[in-house]
């Protein structure tokens, strides 16, 4: 099997493992974030249930549980920065054909116009596709840990 | 044969060319001559697309597109390669994307300049950045060759013998638009001069037609541009009253 070159996808002698690698670490960042911010929110949610005197166990269904949309809701804003992230990337990529020389002249010489937006954009792209599917994917964890962990009487209806 | 046609340029509203008509035939070799601002950058820039114009520009008759535009290629002192890019690296890039790529002709340049292949372009110095440039232009296989101050920082001896070297490897449907300040270094080189001047053409005329004028490249552009001897006498005598 053909080993996929990443250069192609990068402007031509861009340093793209060292940014990558930095891209990498916001992603890993990104998910951890999500991950505290949920749990942060699941918390505040989960101890204002009917707990006994102890706040060993829940007692009643009389006050329920925030639905899970506005539980998970402030954590998607890691992903948006990221995607901000991505979009700024996609932007310095872009520039780095004007920078210290006008390489544009040459990419505007090729054949191919794809070739210019390709460069500039398939890597910022692929990182804010693995950023959403990170995200979907904390999700649905967080979904079934909901799901699994709040008493069915303080389920909201 | 690219023909240009009615070309003007705006910038805002400042007009930098004005009406620009040229035909460059399969193999000439052209100077583009003219003062500093005259507009000689911004015909090249106009040609290749880089730059919005109105007027016509036309390759064998056809407009310039992505399909064409690969005929050109375009050595400029405002760099065109990829700084972190070796020799190397922009040999494979370009033999990937210009099929005409001559991988021969390059190395041979290289050699000539005696430039490294496998460090980032970025370390070079001005001049061999400039050599650089000129051999990755020639190096494309493109039939129109542009080069836009293509020696600025380079001696006197590197200028002289890659001119010599540029006459030897060119092939007859090679065509070269050569702009530059250094004209008695190219006289010998060019067979035609185009002279601009504030946006417009001044002077169109081939070697052979100053030959048998009798007078030289120098003497023509002198003559087309005005140029008045005591211009120096005169400065010198203002600045020493």
């Amino acid at each position: 099997m053909k080993r996929l070159d990443i250069s192609r996808f990068y402007p031509p002698g861009y340093d793209y493992g060292r940014w990558n690698g930095y891209a990498a670490m916001a992603l890993a960042v990104c998910g951890m974030a999500q991950i505290i911010l949920y749990s942060s929110a699941f918390s505040s949610a989960y101890g204002q249930l009917d707990w006994n005197w102890d706040h060993t166990r829940i007692v009643s269904g009389r006050i329920k549980m925030a639905p899970f949309a506005d539980v998970a809701g402030g954590c998607w804003a890691p992903l948006v920065i990221f995607a901000l992230y991505c979009v700024l990337w996609a932007v310095l990529l872009r520039l780095y054909f004007s920078q210290y020389s006008n390489s544009i002249y040459i990419m505007r010489r090729l054949s191919s116009n794809r070739e210019l937006a390709v460069r500039c954009l398939a890597g910022p792209a692929a990182f804010a596709l693995c950023a959403l599917a990170l995200s979907l994917i904390l999700m649905l964890f967080f979904r079934l840990y909901y799901n699994a962990v709040v008493p069915d009487m303080c389920k909201p209806l | 044969m690219l023909e240009i046609n009615k070309l003007n340029k705006r910038f805002g509203a400042k007009q930098v060319l004005y009406d620009i008509d040229l035909k460059l035939q399969p193999g000439e070799i052209v100077g583009l001559f003219g003062e500093n601002g005259a507009g000689k950058t911004t015909l090249m820039k106009c040609i290749l697309g880089l730059l919005r114009y109105d007027g016509t520009v036309r390759l064998d008759g056809e407009p310039i597109t992505r399909k064409n535009i690969g005929r050109f290629a375009f050595a400029t002192s405002e760099h065109s390669f990829f700084p972190d890019l070796s020799a190397k690296g922009h040999a494979e890039f370009f033999a990937d994307h210009f099929g005409t790529f001559r991988q021969k002709r390059f190395d041979g340049l290289m050699d000539f300049f005696a430039l490294p292949k496998s460090k980032a372009i970025r370390s070079f110095s001005t001049g061999q950045q400039n050599q650089f440039e000129v051999v990755l232009a020639l190096s494309q296989g493109a039939d129109y060759i542009f080069m836009d101050e293509p020696f600025a920082g380079n001696d006197v001896f590197n200028r002289e013998d890659f001119y010599k070297v540029l006459v030897g490897i060119l092939e007859p449907t090679e065509t070269v638009l050569l702009s530059t300040h250094l004209i008695e270094e190219v006289s010998d080189f060019v067979g035609r001069a185009v002279l601009i001047h504030r946006g417009r053409i001044v002077g169109d005329s081939t070697a052979d037609e100053l030959d048998s004028k009798g007078i030289t490249l120098m003497d023509y552009i002198k003559e087309t541009y005005n140029y008045r001897a005591d211009r120096v006498a005169r400065a010198l005598d203002s600045i020493n009253e």
